[in-house]
């Protein structure tokens, strides 16, 4: 964000060598249209009293006597240990400085408990299906789960581990899985009120679907 | 007296720069040896010396407010935190002990240090450059410094401060308004105004 600088503030700028050459030749051009804030010549005025303030400067002596200082000064300053005012170090107690790491720690801390809380008591999606029954074949890697939902009035049977479908049921949708050999298939049958999910290729057989609780 | 003070510190335990020995030294301040501190009077006496000279023109004041300030540095370094330096701190003291030395005087006696009898000089610069004998330019330069530090004295007194703190001192705008505890915007209106006045006052002579 470009900052914004009234009229003399420019003229300071300038004097004090903080504009470009660009800038500087603008605001000189601005000066020769409207010279009511400053004009060419006593902007060359004040260069040149800056130069004096700036050599008297330079002239100032050097203390005469260093070593004198330091023994008067010696005389003057009070034995022991400075003392710490009691404002001092309850303003130090109170500074941002020594609480910044705390601070900071405190800050992180809430964040890790906030986060945590929320993660375990973030509400549990409503548990639309039921497992009512759950057959297992000859076969141990085959097996069926009936879930039942009574919102949906709808039952599903997961199969699993079977390698063709119901021949009366209706195919109704397909889902591949990032594996080409694992994916799912729903038949649905209108007459039997029944929706059947057969899985293909899922080594676990304990999947079940979302939200299904037994 | 200060090498082998640096010296002694320096053998206990190995530092590797100014500030590292600074931060050990006003640690030993604190335990409340004074010696420890010459190294701080003696690195920034002629700093604040020419600050203090600078704001005040006048020999006894200045020493006394380098000694005030050294004072006040030592009474405070118990609470120095080093996260500073202290020569930095020492500078912002020096100004406002300098200047509340300036404002008491003012007060007391309508105090004016380079205040002269008689009517000032009408000089031009160009005649330093035109004169052709080196002492008589030296004199009408002494004459116009001596003009110029006139009407710095005329100037209110934070315009003069602000004047004096960015050409004599060479502050940037940022450190002007930390050392007097204000804006830059203020720092900026103070110097443009301090500026012009003292050109208008010196108009005849430039």
């Amino acid at each position: 964000m470009k900052k914004k600088f009234s009229a003399d503030e420019w003229i300071n700028l300038l004097l004090d060598g903080n504009l470009t050459e660009e800038q500087q030749r603008q605001l000189e051009a601005w000066l020769v249209m409207d010279p009511t804030v400053e004009t060419l010549t006593g902007l060359r005025q004040t260069k040149k009293l800056n130069k004096l303030l700036q050599d008297i400067a330079k002239q100032c002596p050097d203390v005469q006597n260093p070593d004198a200082l330091w023994l008067k000064l010696k005389e003057r300053l009070e034995p022991g240990p400075p003392k710490v005012s009691w404002n001092e170090r309850f303003l130090w107690w109170l500074s941002f400085d020594r609480w910044k790491f705390p601070t900071i720690a405190a800050m992180a801390l809430c964040v890790a408990v906030g986060l945590g809380v929320f993660w375990f008591l973030k509400p549990a999606a409503p548990s639309q299906f039921v497992e009512v029954d759950h057959v297992r074949g000859s076969d141990p890697s085959i097996s069926a789960t009936a879930y039942h939902s009574k919102s949906a009035n709808a039952t599903v049977v997961w199969v699993s581990g079977y390698e063709k479908g119901p021949s009366q049921f209706g195919q109704i949708w397909q889902v591949y899985s990032f594996r080409p050999d694992v994916f799912a298939t729903a038949y649905d049958s209108q007459e039997g009120n029944a929706t059947v999910i057969w899985v293909s290729g899922l080594d676990d057989q304990t999947e079940q679907p979302d939200g299904a609780s037994s | 007296m200060k090498k082998n003070l640096v010296k002694s510190i320096l053998r206990r335990t190995p530092v590797d720069s100014e500030e590292v020995l600074e931060k050990r030294l006003i640690d030993e301040c604190k335990k409340g040896h004074i010696d420890s501190y010459e190294y701080f009077v003696q690195k920034n006496q002629n700093l604040l010396y020419h600050l203090a000279m600078q704001i005040l023109r006048d020999e006894p004041l200045v020493q006394e407010a380098v000694q005030l300030t050294f004072i006040k540095g030592w009474r405070k370094i118990g609470g120095f935190k080093n996260n500073a330096r202290f020569s930095t701190w020492l500078y912002r003291q020096c100004v406002n002990v300098s200047w509340n030395l300036w404002h008491t005087r003012m007060r007391e006696r309508g105090y004016r240090p380079s205040e002269r009898n008689g009517e000032p000089p009408q000089l031009l610069l160009e005649q330093v450059l035109s004169s052709e004998s080196p002492l008589e330019r030296a004199l009408i330069h002494q004459e116009i410094h001596s003009l110029v530090l006139q009407a710095m004295d005329k100037l209110p007194a934070e315009q003069r401060l602000v004047l004096l703190l960015r050409e004599m001192q060479g502050l940037d705008y940022e450190e002007i308004a930390r050392t007097l505890k204000c804006r830059e915007g203020i720092v900026m209106s103070r110097l443009f105004h301090a500026r012009r006045k003292i050109r208008q006052l010196l108009e005849k002579i430039i």
